[in-house]
């Protein structure tokens, strides 16, 4: 992983070739669709996704990646609600002071479930598009320039700040400040983690805001691009199917809320 | 209608009785300053850090006061037009600024911080100033293949700029920056991260961008860069103290008041009576050395006495009872992930008390080898026994009461409001006594000269005073073994001499001290021994003066460096023995 293609893995497949910007729209009804159609879609919308990551040639990373993506939230989901539903009497398994509960259970699974689905269609989507293409392309279909570029950099500071967390990390140890073992050894790193890492980054940002300041970052007047990401026809096609679905997907919330479509 | 500029627009830069004051503070940090710049000149800033030459970049950039707030008096302009309004101390509004602001380029110190990141080859990188201009895409095209030709990096150009060294970067960066069409550059420090080779590629790229036609002010420390420019400032406390070729301005006349060393070569240039202006000439100094030298039966005296300053640190004091510790690697190999093999099966043993300066370019290992030290990294084959005690299975936390490391980047450690608190932190870490961590703590901030600055937040300091923060607060801990990564990247020359008094304290204490350095006459001068690495191997070691011997240049070369000045005169001279001290090369012809 790298700063300029962040998540992005190189390949062929037809979601690499598919233009940013139908791509994205499908992506939006993706991360949407769990949590508005009915709970029984569920499985068929993360095997949809898992399924098309995989035809495009995305591979085991792809899953290694989304469990990276989801096992933590989906365990604390499932924990906290397992352990700690309120008023829940149904105990399927008793540890100390603790009880699961299958109400707990019920009531996490859907939204372990919803998460899933949003992140499986998410990560295939970063593994699949070059940064730089989805900014190029917004910046075709009209988002502003500045705009597009920030969101870009914002996405692309997660493994910049992990990169300079890690640095931070081993200088802190390296004068006696322990990392691991007991969670009080764990909470005294915090602080000698955190304090570098929050004014380096600021001192980054003031250094980057300059450097954008020499490259005319703040010019006046039309921008033009260097790199063109062309759309081809079948592109447009997916660009109008992923419009009406995410219509179809807004008439449905008025459908669910007056009880025509259930669950 | 976006501004269209022709990359051939040649400007001059006139700096005019210029006067800054940061808000808050109570000095100024130029005071009347008059300088001037032609189309195709090359000058140069030297001065201590904290002299004025990032302001006066900054400045001349047109980034004072309109992205950096300070009150200003007295004009900057670029072929006549002002960059800030005389008298008002503002910028232009508008248009007119933005138009203006666009004939100069600036370049800063660090490489990495300069590109986009969201580009992901050169190519791309070098056309980003482009599109924030609205140059039409063919003529960026055109504009990107002259500079690529011209920067010497058409090899780079589908490269990822993020997978590329310190020097290729910096180098991309300057390019960025030329390609926009800028006819004046302006750059600071543009060589404080680079190995040697870099150093001298980057001097070579800016003399060549002078020679076609661009007018180039540069604030430097490298003598490699300053020696090349056609006319070299001093500023003192934001004070021109005189404006004249490198010879001159760089000589022990104007530096030793201010407390500088003139640059080695100037100094043996004024030893041989060579004039200022072949100053950097070293068949020139030889030869007049050669004329004036005093040879006994054709060999140098044996008599050499030095006479370099007396340091102000004297020495170091152990506080903690620790046994000497020397260090001892077998077979030692290191794999990343992804299969580089960055050491491999090195063998190496260095003997308690013995101070070692590792060399080599970028890529050659010494970081990872360092490492090992205090188990940052483990060997994927081989030992690691520091003294006689094997580190293998150790935790960081645990080998940093025996091995200190001082990291490049300060700002990766300080995160404590006060010095003193900072330099407490790691004594605190290893759970000393409130007497002992205080006795360290006291002769660490006074080893490292930050006495003045003791309640000072380490961040109100620039980078080199927090480098020495940071070499403070590994001191305090009073290691057996001291690591130092790159220590004098970023110092001027009072902060060198401070590291290596403390390098010359610490060995008269028993202590071991290891050092990666690109800084060769450092090494040279204060470490016993200096072991050369390249591609994952020690292809040379031994005490600086056979390291450096004539014989090994050639050697020296294949891992990107050169020898320092004193022992390439003493090559071009053919001493036996062969000498690299230059209070030993003066003494030799009576000076």
């Amino acid at each position: 992983m790298n700063e300029a293609m962040g998540f992005f893995v190189p390949g062929s497949g037809w979601l690499h070739r598919l233009h940013p910007h139908p791509k994205l729209l499908l992506v939006l009804w993706g991360v949407l669709a769990p949590f508005l159609l009915p709970i029984w879609t569920l499985p068929g919308l993360v095997a949809l996704a898992i399924l098309a990551a995989l035809s495009a040639g995305l591979g085991r990373r792809y899953l290694r990646n989304l469990a990276i993506g989801t096992l933590p939230i989906c365990i604390s989901i499932l924990l906290v609600n397992g352990f700690f539903f309120p008023g829940a009497t149904d105990f399927l398994l008793t540890a100390g002071p603790f009880n699961l509960t299958r109400e707990g259970l019920a009531f996490g699974l859907p939204i372990a479930g919803r998460v899933v689905a949003a992140v499986a269609v998410t990560v295939a989507f970063v593994m699949s598009t070059r940064p730089d293409d989805l900014m190029e392309a917004l910046i075709q279909r009209g988002t502003n320039p500045k705009l597009a570029f920030v969101v870009l950099s914002a996405i692309q500071t997660i493994p910049r700040m992990l990169d300079k967390a890690n640095r931070i990390l081993e200088a802190q140890q390296a004068r006696g400040v322990r990392a691991s073992g007991s969670w009080a050894a764990r909470g005294r790193a915090i602080l000698p983690l955190l304090g570098p890492l929050v004014i380096g980054s600021l001192i980054d940002v003031r250094e980057r805001s300059l450097a954008l300041e020499a490259r005319a970052f703040g010019a006046e007047g039309i921008r033009t691009a260097y790199r063109v990401v062309e759309a081809r026809p079948v592109d447009n096609t997916v660009s109008v199917a992923a419009k009406v679905l995410l219509v179809g997907l807004i008439v449905i919330v008025p459908l669910r809320v007056v009880g025509l479509i259930g669950g | 209608m976006a501004e269209e500029l022709s990359p051939v627009d040649r400007r001059s830069l006139v700096v005019d009785h210029l006067t800054i004051r940061y808000y808050g503070r109570e000095v100024d940090a130029l005071r009347e300053l008059s300088l001037e710049v032609d189309a195709g000149e090359l000058v140069g800033v030297a001065g201590r850090n904290g002299s004025g030459k990032s302001t006066l970049a900054l400045a001349t950039a047109g980034f004072i006061p309109r992205v950096v707030r300070a009150k200003v008096a007295g004009s900057v302009t670029i072929a006549g037009e002002p960059l800030v309004d005389s008298g008002t101390g503002h910028a232009g509004a508008g248009g007119a600024t933005a138009a203006r602001r666009h004939r100069v380029g600036i370049v800063f110190p660090n490489p990495a911080n300069q590109l986009s990141a969201t580009k992901v080859s050169v190519r791309e990188e070098l056309a980003f100033g482009l599109e924030n201009l609205g140059i039409p895409r063919a003529e960026m095209e055109q504009r990107i293949d002259a500079v690529l030709s011209r920067l010497g990096i058409e090899h780079l150009a589908d490269r990822p700029p993020f997978a590329l060294s310190g020097g290729e970067q910096q180098r991309v960066a300057i390019g960025s920056i030329v390609a926009m069409g800028m006819g004046v550059l302006v750059l600071d420090e543009p060589t404080a991260q680079l190995d040697p080779l870099s150093t001298e590629a980057v001097g070579t790229l800016l003399t060549d961008l002078a020679a076609g036609g661009t007018a180039i002010l540069v604030a430097e420390h490298a003598s490699t860069v300053l020696g090349r420019t056609i006319r070299c400032l001093v500023l003192d406390d934001g004070r021109a103290v005189t404006v004249d070729v490198p010879g001159s301005a760089l000589g022990s006349r104007t530096l030793e008041p201010l407390g500088l060393h003139p640059p080695t070569v100037v100094a043996l240039a004024e030893l041989a009576g060579v004039d200022p202006g072949m100053a950097w000439d070293e068949a020139t100094i030889a030869a007049a050395l050669e004329r004036r030298f005093v040879r006994q039966d054709g060999r140098p005296p044996t008599n050499r006495p030095t006479d370099r300053a007396p340091d102000r640190v004297q020495s170091w004091t152990p506080v903690r009872e620790q046994q000497v510790a020397g260090v001892e690697l077998r077979g030692l190999t290191h794999r990343y992930a992804g299969g580089i093999e960055a050491l491999r099966g090195v063998d190496l043993r260095i003997e308690p008390g013995e101070t070692v300066a590792i060399v080599g370019q970028n890529g050659s290992g010494k970081t990872t080898l360092v490492k090992h030290l205090n188990g940052l990294l483990r060997p994927t084959a081989g030992s690691v026994a520091i003294g006689g005690r094997d580190t293998g299975a150790e935790r960081i936390d645990e080998l940093a009461s025996l091995v200190g490391f001082v990291f490049q980047n300060p700002d990766d450690q300080l995160f404590n409001r006060t010095v003193e608190r900072e330099v407490a932190f790691g004594p605190r870490n290893l759970r000393l006594g409130d007497a002992q961590a205080a006795r360290l703590v006291d002769q660490a901030i006074e080893a490292a000269g930050l006495q003045a600055e003791r309640t000072a937040n380490p961040y109100d300091l620039n980078v080199s005073g927090r480098k020495l923060v940071a070499l403070a607060s590994v001191l305090a801990m009073d290691p057996a073994v001291l690591v130092l990564d790159e220590p004098t990247t970023g110092q001027d020359g009072p902060g060198v001499d401070r590291i290596g008094a403390v390098v010359e304290a610490l060995q008269q204490a028993g202590r071991t001290v290891v050092a990666i350095t690109h800084d060769m006459e450092f090494a040279a001068a204060r470490f016993d021994r200096i072991i050369v690495m390249r591609l994952g191997e020690i292809i040379d070691d031994g005490p600086p003066v056979a390291v450096f011997a004539s014989e090994n240049h050639d050697r020296l070369a294949s891992t990107g460096l050169a020898p320092p000045a004193t022992a390439r005169i003493s090559s071009r001279l053919g001493l036996d023995p062969f000498i690299i001290d230059p209070a030993e090369l003066r003494s030799l012809v009576g000076a």
